[in-house]
């Protein structure tokens, strides 16, 4: 059990999931260039850096481990930065790709881009949370 | 014929990252994802980097999007 998170902490987050849900549903349905669109999403983006600085620590399972020991996920970044940055520079885009134009296609389901945007949020909990 | 190569190598990527954390979890001898992004969210730079890629990450793909 994870002693800084707690059975409380983790079935409030269970418990939030339908509001966030469908509060997603909502915040994924206004148009994209629009000033709703990104009122609502910073608005929500600093929402939940605020809740997250005031969530407890998570546990790191009492092993601290150094930078150093993270040189695979750097090779990781690295290669997805070469191989996005190969699909940017060419053209056209349909043939060459970026996650950026992928996740256009992919989001064009509005329950995918809900499920995106809930991510997106219990992403912003965890870095907020530290 | 290029767009398959590009969507191969995005999975190839995304296969790695998941060796790597399953060996992560097995092992115990390198760190999981959330463990490096958490020695990141230790620094203070590493802090606000992560914090204002992820904003950028909402605004670009939930506002700058080309969907609907």
């Amino acid at each position: 059990m994870n002693e800084t998170e707690g059975p409380g902490l983790r079935r409030a987050g269970w418990t939030a999931l339908p509001a966030a849900a469908a509060f997603a549903w909502a915040a994924t349905s206004l148009r994209p260039f629009t000033g709703p669109a990104l009122a609502v999403t910073l608005l929500t983006g600093v929402c939940i850096l605020a809740i997250g600085a005031r969530l407890p620590p998570a546990d790191a399972g009492g092993r601290v481990l150094g930078l150093g020991a993270a040189r695979g996920w750097l090779a990781v970044v690295l290669a997805l930065a070469a191989w996005e940055w190969a699909a940017f520079v060419q053209l056209p885009r349909a043939e060459n790709p970026t996650l950026s134009s992928l996740a256009n296609e992919i989001f064009d389901s509005h329950l995918i881009r809900t499920a995106g945007f809930v991510l997106w949020m219990a992403a912003g909990l965890g870095i907020a949370r530290r | 014929m290029s767009r398959e190569i590009f969507i191969a190598g995005y999975l190839l990527i995304a296969a790695t990252a998941a060796g790597i954390q399953a060996a992560a979890r097995l092992t115990g001898r390198i760190p999981t994802l959330g463990e490096t992004v958490s020695a990141v969210n230790r620094t203070w730079m590493g802090r606000w980097t992560l914090c204002a890629l992820w904003l950028w990450a909402g605004w670009h793909f939930f506002v700058r999007a080309q969907w609907g």
